[in-house]
C-alpha cells in the first residue's frame, strides 16, 4: 500500500537519526576509553564538547517526532514505533553523559599516571558497544527475539564489573595513596557497566515496539 | 471480548445490549453475517470500518427501524437487559421507545418549533402532559447542553438553528422519550470540528446515565470517545462481518487482527 | 480582465448576441402571457364594472323581462356548492393521498389509483355531470344541490389526490425515520409529523382545486339546475354563479346582459382570491410560518 507517504517518510527519518545518534554514541564511548589508555588530556576536552551535539541531536530527533505525532495522529504499531524512539534516545543521550564522564575522569588525572594497566575496562567498552550496536540493529529489524539475547549479555558486563571492583579494591586496601586514581578507574567502570544497563532498556523498548508490552527483563544487579 | 457484565435488570439504566449471531438482509442481499457483541452499560461503543461494512445496518436492528425499509429482515438475537428485542410478540414501537436514535444528517421535525420537536416524543407516547411535559422538554434540553443556547427562543422553528444546535436538539429530542440505549449514526460528519467536539463532550457527559453506541467512519473520533471499539469489514462477498472487539485503548495501540491495523494505521488499499 | 484578447474575437460578439436575443425572445413570452391575462381580465372587469350595485350583491333575480334584482343567491349557491364539494372530495382525497405516498408507495394498488385519478382529471365535465345526474338526480327524481356539490367534487378529488400525494413525497424519508426511532406508531408519525410539515403544500393544492371547480358550468346544468329564490337546503336545486352567467348570457334581455357581466366579474374576482390565498399559504404557510 502506498498511503500514508508522509509519515513512511517521517518515520524513517526517525529511525536514521536513531542510527545516527547511536553512531555518535558509540564514537563518544570509544574515544573516551582511548583517551583514558593515553591521559589524552586534548582528546578527553575535544569529548566533552561535543556532547553538546549528541544532545543537540536527542533533540531535534524528538522534535521531529512531536511534530510526526502532531500531523499525523499516528496510531498502533506506528505510535509504539514513535514512542519507542523517543525513549531509546534518552537512553542514548545518557550513555553519550556516561561517555564524557569517562572523558571528564581523564582531565582529573591532570599530570598523575593510570594506576595500572587497562585489561578489564576496555574489555567493558568493546562488549558494551557490541550491545549497543546488537540493540540498535535489532531495533531497526524489529527483532524482539534479538532483544530478549542482547538483554541477557548485560550479565557479562556486571561479572566484569565485579572483577574490576575486587581488583581495585586490592589496590586501595594494599596502598591507601592509591585510593583517588583507584576510585577514577572505578568510576570508570561504573560509567561503562550504566552504559551496557542502559543497552537492556534499550531491548525493553525494541520487545516494546514488536509486541505492545512494556516487560522488565534482566533487572541490573546494580 | 468483555467479560461478564453486571447482573441485568428488566427495565433499568444503564442497559447492557448483547448481539447474538445478528444476520440481516435487504431483500435477497446480505448485509451483515453472524455479529457477536457485547455493549457494556454506561459505556461508549464505537462502531467504526470502511464505507459498506455493514456499521448502519447493525445498529439500525438494534433499535428495530432496519425492518422499516420493505423487504428487510433479520436473524439473530438481540438483547436488550436480557431479553430478546426480537423475541415473538415483541412490539417494534416499545423497542424504539427504549433504544433511541439521532442521525447523521440533523433531522429537526420542519414545522415545529424548538419546544415542539422536544414535547412531540413524550406527547405522541403518552409520556408526560401540562407542565410536566414542560419540565421534561427542560430537562431534556440541559442534558443535551442546548438549553443556554435556546431558553430564550424556545418558539422558534427547530430548522432555523445552526448545525450543531439542531444536531443536539435531535438528541434533546431522543432524551426526551426516556431511552435506556441512545444510537447515534456518524453524528458529526455533517458538523463543523467545534461542534464535534461539544457533541463528542456531551456524549461523554451522557454515558454514565445511558448506553452508547456510536457509529463512526473517523477514527480519531472513535478513539477520542469510546471505551470500546468493534471493526467491522466487508469480505469480498460485499457481508460485513465483525473483525475484532476491545477496549479502545488496546484496539489503538496494539490490535490483534491485522486487517485491524491496516485499518487504523491508514493504510488500507 | 481576459487575459487572451478573447473578449475582442468575432465569436465572442456573436455569443453576446445570441443569449441577448434569447433573453429578448423569453422576456417576450412572459410579457405576452401576462399580457393576455390582463387584457381578459381587463375586459371583464371594464365590461362588468357598470353592472357592479349593491343590488347585484344582496338580491334575487327578478322575473324574465323586469330590471333589476341581483346575483345574491348564485354568490351564496356557489359558495354552498364549494362546500358540498369539499366535504365529498377532502376526506377521500386527502386519505388516498396519504396511502398512496405513505403505505402504498409503488405497488399495483397504489399504481392503479394512480392511473384513475389521472384518467379522472381527463374526463369532460359534463361528464362528470351526466354521471352526477344519473346517480344522484334520476333515482332521487330531484335536482339538488348536493348532486351539484358531488359532481365538483369528483372533479376536484383527482386534484387532491395527487397534491396531497405529491406534496408528502416533498417530505424527506429522516422525517419518518426520526418519528419512528422516537417509538411513535407509524401513523401517527404520518398524522402529526409527515402530514403537517406538508400541509402548505396540501393546502395550495386544494384552493387551486376549489378554483377551478368554482367555476364548473356544465356539470351543474343537470344537478345543481338552478334557482330563482334563496336555498340553502342541499336536497335542493340551487342557483350558481356559473349557472346563471350562462342563463342570463344566453337570453334577449340587455338587463341580464349586463347582470352577466358582473356575476362574471364577481366569479374571476373570487377565483383570483383562492389563487392568491394559495400562493400566500404556499409561500408564508398557514399560522405565518
Amino acid at each position: 500500500m502506498t498511503t500514508r507517504v508522509a509519515l513512511e517518510e517521517g518515520l524513517r527519518a526517525l529511525e536514521d537519526g536513531v542510527v545516527e545518534l547511536a553512531s555518535m554514541v558509540d564514537k563518544a564511548i570509544e574515544r573516551s576509553v582511548e583517551a583514558l589508555k593515553r591521559l589524552d588530556q586534548e582528546e578527553a576536552k575535544k569529548i566533552i564538547h561535543d556532547d553538546l551535539l549528541t544532545n543537540k541531536k536527542r533533540f531535534e530527533i524528538e522534535e521531529a517526532a512531536i511534530e510526526l505525532i502532531a500531523t499525523q495522529q499516528p496510531m498502533a504499531r506506528d505510535l509504539r514505533r514513535i514512542i519507542a524512539i523517543l525513549n531509546i534516545i534518552v537512553d542514548l543521550e545518557r550513555m553519550a553523559d556516561h561517555a564524557e564522564g569517562i572523558a571528564k575522569i581523564v582531565l582529573m588525572h591532570q599530570d598523575k599516571p593510570l594506576l595500572k594497566p587497562l585489561i578489564d575496562i576496555p574489555r567493558m567498552a568493546d562488549k558494551a558497544r557490541d550491545m549497543l550496536r546488537q540493540s540498535i540493529d535489532a531495533f531497526i529489524r524489529r527483532d524482539a527475539e534479538a532483544a530478549y539475547k542482547i538483554a541477557a549479555e548485560d550479565d557479562e558486563v556486571d561479572a566484569l564489573y565485579d572483577q574490576v571492583y575486587r581488583e581495585l579494591l586490592t589496590y586501595m586496601l594494599q596502598d591507601p595513596r592509591t585510593i583517588d586514581r583507584a576510585t577514577w578507574l572505578l568510576w570508570v567502570a561504573h560509567n561503562l557497566e550504566r552504559i551496557a544497563d542502559r543497552v537492556t532498556n534499550i531491548c525493553e523498548r525494541v520487545i516494546y515496539d514488536v509486541t505492545g508490552r512494556m516487560e522488565e527483563i534482566n533487572v541490573s544487579k546494580y | 471480548m468483555v467479560e461478564a457484565v453486571a447482573s441485568p435488570k428488566a427495565v433499568g439504566r444503564p442497559a447492557w445490549v448483547r448481539v447474538e449471531g445478528l444476520s440481516a438482509w435487504y431483500g435477497r442481499r446480505q448485509a451483515i453475517r453472524n455479529i457477536n457483541l457485547e455493549v457494556a452499560p454506561g459505556k461508549i461503543t464505537a462502531v467504526i470500518g470502511p464505507s459498506g461494512c455493514g456499521k448502519s445496518t447493525l445498529v439500525r436492528c438494534i433499535n428495530r427501524l432496519h425492518e422499516v425499509v420493505p423487504g428487510a429482515r433479520v436473524e439473530g438475537r438481540v438483547l436488550l437487559n436480557g431479553e430478546d428485542i426480537y423475541g415473538p410478540g415483541v412490539d417494534p414501537v416499545l423497542v424504539r421507545r427504549r433504544v433511541g436514535m439521532v442521525f447523521q444528517r440533523p433531522n429537526p421535525f420542519p414545522t415545529m418549533s424548538v419546544f415542539e420537536n422536544v414535547a412531540i416524543g413524550p406527547r405522541l407516547n403518552g409520556l408526560a402532559k401540562g407542565a410536566e411535559l414542560e419540565e421534561l422538554v427542560v430537562r431534556s434540553l440541559k442534558l443535551a447542553a442546548l438549553w443556554d443556547e435556546v431558553k430564550d427562543k424556545l418558539h422558534v422553528p427547530g430548522t432555523s438553528l445552526s448545525g450543531g444546535q439542531q444536531q443536539r436538539l435531535c438528541i434533546a429530542r431522543a432524551l426526551a422519550v426516556n431511552p435506556e440505549v441512545l444510537l447515534l449514526d456518524e453524528p458529526t460528519t455533517a458538523l463543523d470540528p467545534i461542534s464535534t467536539l461539544k457533541i463528542e463532550d456531551l456524549l461523554r457527559q451522557l454515558k454514565a446515565e445511558y448506553t452508547i453506541v456510536i457509529v463512526t467512519h473517523n477514527m480519531q473520533q472513535a478513539a477520542r470517545v469510546s471505551d470500546f471499539t468493534a471493526f467491522m469489514l466487508a469480505g469480498e462477498d460485499q457481508v460485513g462481518e465483525l473483525v475484532e472487539f476491545g477496549p479502545t485503548r488496546q484496539l489503538f495501540t496494539n490490535p490483534k487482527d491485522p486487517r485491524t491495523e491496516a485499518y487504523i494505521t491508514g493504510r488500507f488499499g | 480582465m481576459d487575459g487572451y484578447g478573447y473578449q475582442a474575437t468575432a465569436h465572442y460578439r456573436r455569443r453576446k448576441i445570441v443569449g441577448w436575443i434569447f433573453r429578448g425572445l423569453t422576456v417576450l413570452s412572459a410579457g405576452l402571457s401576462v399580457g393576455v391575462l390582463f387584457a381578459v381580465l381587463g375586459f371583464v372587469f371594464l365590461q362588468g364594472v357598470s353592472g357592479l350595485d349593491l343590488a347585484l350583491l344582496t338580491q334575487t333575480p327578478k322575473p324574465p323581462g323586469e330590471t333589476g334584482g341581483g346575483l345574491a343567491n348564485a354568490i351564496v349557491g356557489t359558495l354552498m356548492l364549494v362546500g358540498l364539494a369539499c366535504v365529498f372530495s377532502l376526506p377521500v382525497g386527502i386519505g388516498a393521498g396519504i396511502y398512496l405516498a405513505e403505505y402504498g408507495r409503488s405497488g399495483a394498488l397504489a399504481q392503479l389509483i394512480r392511473f384513475m385519478a389521472d384518467v379522472l382529471t381527463g374526463v369532460p365535465s359534463v361528464v362528470v355531470g351526466l354521471f352526477a345526474y344519473t346517480v344522484l338526480v334520476l333515482p332521487l327524481g330531484r335536482f339538488s344541490a348536493r348532486a351539484g356539490g358531488f359532481a365538483l367534487g369528483v372533479i376536484m378529488f383527482p386534484t387532491v389526490v395527487r397534491a396531497t400525494e405529491e406534496m408528502l413525497r416533498l417530505v424527506p424519508d429522516s422525517v419518518r425515520e426520526a418519528g419512528l426511532a422516537l417509538g411513535v406508531t407509524r401513523w401517527r408519525v404520518t398524522l402529526r409529523v409527515v402530514v403537517p410539515a406538508a400541509l402548505n403544500g396540501i393546502v395550495t393544492g386544494i384552493l387551486l382545486a376549489v378554483a377551478r371547480a368554482a367555476g364548473e358550468t356544465a356539470p351543474l346544468l343537470f344537478t345543481a339546475f338552478g334557482n330563482p329564490f334563496w336555498n340553502l337546503d342541499p336536497t335542493q336545486p340551487t342557483a350558481a354563479l356559473p349557472l346563471q352567467i350562462f342563463v342570463y348570457a344566453i337570453s334577449p334581455y340587455d338587463d341580464w346582459h349586463r347582470q352577466a357581466w358582473a356575476g362574471a366579474l364577481v366569479l374571476v374576482s373570487l377565483v383570483l382570491l383562492a389563487s392568491l390565498a394559495a400562493r400566500l399559504v404556499g409561500s408564508r404557510g398557514i399560522l405565518g410560518r
